[in-house]
Protein backbone atom coordinates (compact mmCIF):
# COMPACT_ATOMS: atom_id res chain seq x y z
CA UNK A 1 0.00 0.00 0.00
CA UNK A 2 1.47 3.17 -1.16
CA UNK A 3 1.95 6.05 1.42
CA UNK A 4 -1.14 7.98 0.34
CA UNK A 5 -3.37 4.74 0.47
CA UNK A 6 -2.26 4.65 4.57
CA UNK A 7 -3.41 8.21 4.84
CA UNK A 8 -6.44 7.70 2.97
CA UNK A 9 -7.23 4.66 5.11
CA UNK A 10 -6.45 6.41 8.47
CA UNK A 11 -8.13 9.33 7.31
CA UNK A 12 -11.62 7.00 6.59
CA UNK A 13 -11.26 5.27 9.76
CA UNK A 14 -11.21 8.88 11.68
CA UNK A 15 -14.31 9.34 9.87
CA UNK A 16 -16.06 6.57 10.71
CA UNK A 17 -14.98 7.05 14.54
CA UNK A 18 -16.12 10.21 14.16
CA UNK A 19 -19.40 9.35 13.02
CA UNK A 20 -19.54 7.03 15.45
CA UNK A 21 -18.80 9.82 18.14
CA UNK A 22 -21.71 12.10 16.65
CA UNK A 23 -23.97 9.44 16.63
CA UNK A 24 -23.29 8.35 19.86
CA UNK A 25 -23.83 12.05 21.41
CA UNK A 26 -26.62 12.81 19.08
CA UNK A 27 -28.68 10.08 21.05
CA UNK A 28 -27.28 10.88 24.37
CA UNK A 29 -28.82 14.42 23.52
CA UNK A 30 -31.91 13.29 22.59
CA UNK A 31 -32.22 10.80 25.37
CA UNK A 32 -31.41 13.41 28.10
CA UNK A 33 -32.76 16.57 26.49
CA UNK A 34 -35.26 17.60 29.12
CA UNK A 35 -32.39 16.68 32.31
CA UNK A 36 -29.74 18.39 30.88
CA UNK A 37 -32.25 21.36 30.10
CA UNK A 38 -33.42 21.25 33.63
CA UNK A 39 -29.93 21.63 34.75
CA UNK A 40 -28.91 24.04 32.67
CA UNK A 41 -32.01 26.40 34.22
CA UNK A 42 -30.36 25.77 37.19
CA UNK A 43 -27.63 27.51 36.28
CA UNK A 44 -29.38 30.69 34.04
CA UNK A 45 -31.47 31.09 37.86
CA UNK A 46 -28.23 30.54 39.52
CA UNK A 47 -26.55 33.20 37.74
CA UNK A 48 -29.93 35.99 37.63
CA UNK A 49 -29.70 35.81 34.43
CA UNK A 50 -33.67 35.15 34.10
CA UNK A 51 -36.12 34.68 36.28
CA UNK A 52 -39.97 32.80 36.26
CA UNK A 53 -40.81 31.87 32.59
CA UNK A 54 -37.39 33.27 30.92
CA UNK A 55 -35.68 30.63 33.27
CA UNK A 56 -36.81 27.80 30.73
CA UNK A 57 -36.60 30.29 27.97
CA UNK A 58 -33.07 31.46 28.39
CA UNK A 59 -32.25 27.35 29.10
CA UNK A 60 -34.12 26.18 25.81
CA UNK A 61 -31.51 28.77 23.64
CA UNK A 62 -28.30 27.67 25.52
CA UNK A 63 -29.35 24.19 25.31
CA UNK A 64 -29.84 24.39 21.40
CA UNK A 65 -27.02 26.40 20.57
CA UNK A 66 -24.97 24.00 23.34
CA UNK A 67 -26.00 20.94 20.98
CA UNK A 68 -24.88 22.70 17.93
CA UNK A 69 -21.27 23.26 19.73
CA UNK A 70 -21.19 19.45 20.54
CA UNK A 71 -21.77 18.04 17.23
CA UNK A 72 -19.44 20.09 15.86
CA UNK A 73 -16.92 19.51 17.82
CA UNK A 74 -17.95 15.28 17.97
CA UNK A 75 -14.14 14.40 16.92
CA UNK A 76 -13.07 16.01 20.01
CA UNK A 77 -15.21 13.02 21.54
CA UNK A 78 -14.04 9.54 22.80
CA UNK A 79 -15.56 7.00 24.66
CA UNK A 80 -13.94 7.63 28.01
CA UNK A 81 -15.35 10.89 27.96
CA UNK A 82 -18.20 11.60 30.02
CA UNK A 83 -20.69 13.02 27.70
CA UNK A 84 -22.81 14.56 30.33
CA UNK A 85 -20.46 16.53 31.56
CA UNK A 86 -18.53 17.38 28.40
CA UNK A 87 -21.92 19.05 27.28
CA UNK A 88 -22.80 20.82 30.35
CA UNK A 89 -18.91 22.20 30.14
CA UNK A 90 -19.83 23.55 26.48
CA UNK A 91 -23.50 24.72 28.07
CA UNK A 92 -22.04 26.84 30.79
CA UNK A 93 -19.37 27.98 28.46
CA UNK A 94 -21.68 29.57 26.39
CA UNK A 95 -23.88 30.92 29.36
CA UNK A 96 -20.35 32.39 30.27
CA UNK A 97 -20.79 34.58 26.51
CA UNK A 98 -23.87 35.34 26.91
CA UNK A 99 -23.18 36.76 30.43
CA UNK A 100 -21.11 38.68 28.35
CA UNK A 101 -23.72 40.24 26.58
CA UNK A 102 -26.10 40.86 29.85
CA UNK A 103 -22.93 42.58 31.39
CA UNK A 104 -23.41 44.80 28.19
CA UNK A 105 -26.29 45.97 29.14
CA UNK A 106 -26.76 45.44 32.69
CA UNK A 107 -23.07 46.54 33.33
CA UNK A 108 -23.28 48.08 37.07
CA UNK A 109 -25.63 45.39 38.71
CA UNK A 110 -23.49 42.74 36.74
CA UNK A 111 -20.15 43.88 38.19
CA UNK A 112 -21.87 44.48 41.60
CA UNK A 113 -22.93 40.91 41.64
CA UNK A 114 -19.57 39.41 40.47
CA UNK A 115 -17.75 41.43 43.28
CA UNK A 116 -19.60 40.18 46.30
CA UNK A 117 -19.17 36.96 45.07
CA UNK A 118 -15.54 37.24 44.72
CA UNK A 119 -15.41 38.06 47.94
CA UNK A 120 -17.38 35.57 49.45
CA UNK A 121 -15.54 32.38 47.73
CA UNK A 122 -12.23 33.31 48.90
CA UNK A 123 -13.76 32.85 52.82
CA UNK A 124 -15.62 29.94 51.55
CA UNK A 125 -13.06 28.20 50.36
CA UNK A 126 -10.62 28.93 53.47
CA UNK A 127 -13.20 27.62 55.80
CA UNK A 128 -13.39 24.12 53.77
CA UNK A 129 -9.58 24.07 53.72
CA UNK A 130 -8.93 24.97 56.77
CA UNK A 131 -11.20 21.62 57.61
CA UNK A 132 -10.39 19.39 55.10
CA UNK A 133 -6.63 20.02 55.77
CA UNK A 134 -6.94 18.72 59.35
CA UNK A 135 -8.60 15.81 57.61
CA UNK A 136 -5.90 14.60 55.76
CA UNK A 137 -3.58 11.45 57.67
CA UNK A 138 -0.06 12.48 58.57
CA UNK A 139 1.80 15.23 59.67
CA UNK A 140 1.80 16.85 63.32
CA UNK A 141 0.25 19.92 61.62
CA UNK A 142 -2.74 17.63 62.01
CA UNK A 143 -3.07 17.84 66.00
CA UNK A 144 -2.85 21.94 65.55
CA UNK A 145 -5.48 21.67 62.35
CA UNK A 146 -7.71 19.55 64.57
CA UNK A 147 -7.74 22.08 67.48
CA UNK A 148 -8.55 25.00 64.54
CA UNK A 149 -11.24 22.88 63.72
CA UNK A 150 -12.84 22.01 66.73
CA UNK A 151 -12.97 25.68 67.43
CA UNK A 152 -14.53 26.39 63.98
CA UNK A 153 -17.12 23.48 64.79
CA UNK A 154 -17.86 25.16 68.38
CA UNK A 155 -19.45 27.67 66.09
CA UNK A 156 -22.34 25.82 64.83
CA UNK A 157 -25.22 23.97 66.37
CA UNK A 158 -24.10 20.68 67.92
CA UNK A 159 -26.37 19.11 65.02
CA UNK A 160 -24.16 20.49 62.20
CA UNK A 161 -21.14 20.00 63.83
CA UNK A 162 -21.70 16.28 64.35
CA UNK A 163 -22.21 16.12 60.35
CA UNK A 164 -19.47 18.24 59.14
CA UNK A 165 -17.26 16.18 61.36
CA UNK A 166 -18.63 12.68 60.69
CA UNK A 167 -18.19 14.08 56.63
CA UNK A 168 -15.59 15.97 56.51
CA UNK A 169 -13.32 14.69 59.31
CA UNK A 170 -14.25 11.19 60.25
CA UNK A 171 -14.23 10.64 56.49
CA UNK A 172 -17.53 9.35 56.19
CA UNK A 173 -18.68 9.22 52.37
CA UNK A 174 -22.26 10.16 51.62
CA UNK A 175 -23.42 7.18 51.08
CA UNK A 176 -22.67 5.41 54.57
CA UNK A 177 -23.81 8.91 56.06
CA UNK A 178 -26.92 9.01 53.90
CA UNK A 179 -27.74 5.21 54.73
CA UNK A 180 -27.33 6.43 58.51
CA UNK A 181 -29.42 9.60 58.05
CA UNK A 182 -32.25 7.68 55.81
CA UNK A 183 -31.37 9.99 52.32
CA UNK A 184 -29.92 9.88 49.49
CA UNK A 185 -25.95 10.18 49.34
CA UNK A 186 -26.89 13.47 46.83
CA UNK A 187 -29.37 14.87 49.81
CA UNK A 188 -26.47 14.54 52.26
CA UNK A 189 -23.59 16.45 49.96
CA UNK A 190 -26.47 19.01 49.76
CA UNK A 191 -27.30 19.03 53.64
CA UNK A 192 -23.30 18.85 54.33
CA UNK A 193 -23.20 21.72 52.15
CA UNK A 194 -25.78 23.58 54.00
CA UNK A 195 -23.89 23.01 57.31
CA UNK A 196 -20.32 24.44 55.70
CA UNK A 197 -22.23 27.62 54.64
CA UNK A 198 -23.65 28.45 57.98
CA UNK A 199 -20.49 27.68 59.73
CA UNK A 200 -18.84 30.06 56.86
CA UNK A 201 -21.16 33.00 58.05
CA UNK A 202 -20.72 32.02 62.03
CA UNK A 203 -17.21 32.19 60.92
CA UNK A 204 -17.20 35.20 59.55
CA UNK A 205 -18.91 37.03 61.80
CA UNK A 206 -16.70 35.80 64.70
CA UNK A 207 -13.62 37.56 62.43
CA UNK A 208 -15.30 40.04 61.90
CA UNK A 209 -15.53 40.67 66.02
CA UNK A 210 -12.03 39.56 66.66
CA UNK A 211 -11.11 42.42 64.15
CA UNK A 212 -13.36 44.96 66.59
CA UNK A 213 -11.41 43.96 69.59
CA UNK B 1 -16.69 0.86 56.47
CA UNK B 2 -17.60 3.81 54.57
CA UNK B 3 -14.19 5.52 55.12
CA UNK B 4 -12.75 7.64 51.83
CA UNK B 5 -9.46 6.88 49.83
CA UNK B 6 -8.69 10.08 48.33
CA UNK B 7 -9.39 9.78 44.70
CA UNK B 8 -12.86 9.87 46.72
CA UNK B 9 -12.10 12.66 48.93
CA UNK B 10 -11.07 14.70 45.71
CA UNK B 11 -14.41 13.83 44.53
CA UNK B 12 -16.30 15.14 47.64
CA UNK B 13 -14.14 18.46 47.68
CA UNK B 14 -15.14 18.58 43.58
CA UNK B 15 -19.24 18.04 44.45
CA UNK B 16 -18.43 21.15 47.37
CA UNK B 17 -16.99 23.39 45.22
CA UNK B 18 -19.55 22.49 42.46
CA UNK B 19 -22.28 23.40 45.40
CA UNK B 20 -20.74 26.63 46.04
CA UNK B 21 -20.65 27.67 42.93
CA UNK B 22 -23.92 26.58 42.12
CA UNK B 23 -24.98 28.93 44.85
CA UNK B 24 -23.35 32.57 44.23
CA UNK B 25 -23.73 31.64 40.74
CA UNK B 26 -19.92 31.05 39.83
CA UNK B 27 -20.04 30.44 36.67
CA UNK B 28 -16.00 29.56 36.33
CA UNK B 29 -16.51 27.29 38.99
CA UNK B 30 -19.51 25.13 37.54
CA UNK B 31 -17.18 24.64 34.64
CA UNK B 32 -14.04 23.84 36.60
CA UNK B 33 -16.32 20.97 38.32
CA UNK B 34 -17.63 19.50 35.24
CA UNK B 35 -14.46 20.04 33.53
CA UNK B 36 -12.73 17.38 36.23
CA UNK B 37 -15.67 15.11 35.85
CA UNK B 38 -15.59 14.73 32.06
CA UNK B 39 -13.12 11.83 32.52
CA UNK B 40 -14.37 10.47 36.24
CA UNK B 41 -17.58 9.19 35.69
CA UNK B 42 -18.14 8.42 39.40
CA UNK B 43 -17.71 12.18 39.98
CA UNK B 44 -20.18 12.77 36.39
CA UNK B 45 -22.94 11.01 38.93
CA UNK B 46 -21.86 12.09 42.13
CA UNK B 47 -22.17 16.18 40.79
CA UNK B 48 -25.88 14.97 38.70
CA UNK B 49 -27.12 13.55 41.98
CA UNK B 50 -26.24 16.84 43.99
CA UNK B 51 -27.35 18.92 41.58
CA UNK B 52 -31.17 17.51 41.59
CA UNK B 53 -31.09 16.88 45.36
CA UNK B 54 -30.10 20.68 45.64
CA UNK B 55 -33.42 21.93 43.60
CA UNK B 56 -35.07 19.49 45.34
CA UNK B 57 -34.60 20.84 48.84
CA UNK B 58 -34.63 24.43 47.46
CA UNK B 59 -38.39 23.58 46.56
CA UNK B 60 -39.62 21.87 49.36
CA UNK B 61 -38.04 24.87 51.39
CA UNK B 62 -39.72 27.49 48.97
CA UNK B 63 -43.40 25.21 49.17
CA UNK B 64 -42.81 25.45 53.03
CA UNK B 65 -42.54 29.09 53.16
CA UNK B 66 -45.75 29.22 50.49
CA UNK B 67 -47.50 26.80 52.86
CA UNK B 68 -46.61 28.98 56.08
CA UNK B 69 -47.55 32.31 54.20
CA UNK B 70 -51.06 30.79 53.24
CA UNK B 71 -51.74 29.05 56.60
CA UNK B 72 -50.95 32.71 58.05
CA UNK B 73 -53.13 34.33 55.56
CA UNK B 74 -56.19 31.86 56.42
CA UNK B 75 -55.57 32.66 59.91
CA UNK B 76 -55.95 36.57 59.01
CA UNK B 77 -58.70 36.31 57.37
CA UNK B 78 -60.61 33.71 59.60
CA UNK B 79 -59.21 33.83 62.92
CA UNK B 80 -61.50 35.61 64.69
CA UNK B 81 -64.56 33.78 63.30
CA UNK B 82 -63.17 30.46 64.02
CA UNK B 83 -65.04 29.35 67.04
CA UNK B 84 -61.76 27.30 67.55
CA UNK B 85 -60.56 30.63 68.94
CA UNK B 86 -63.26 31.50 70.94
Amino acid sequence: MTLYGNETAIKEGQDAGDGRARAYLQRFLQDNAVHLQTILGGYVAKMGLASGSGIEAVAAEVFQDAVLETLAHADRFNPEMQPRAWFLAIAANILKRHRASYAKRYKFEVLVGELANKYDDENEQDVLDRIMQAGAPGPEQTLAGRETVRELLALVSPEDARLLNMALLEGWDASALGAHMGITPGTTRVRIHRALGRLRVAWKKSEQQKGAR
Amino acid sequence: MGKRNNPQLERERAVYSYLDALESGDIDGIIASLQQAVYDAPLDQMLDDAHQAYFQEEQAQQDEIAEIEAQTTVSRLFGSENPGND
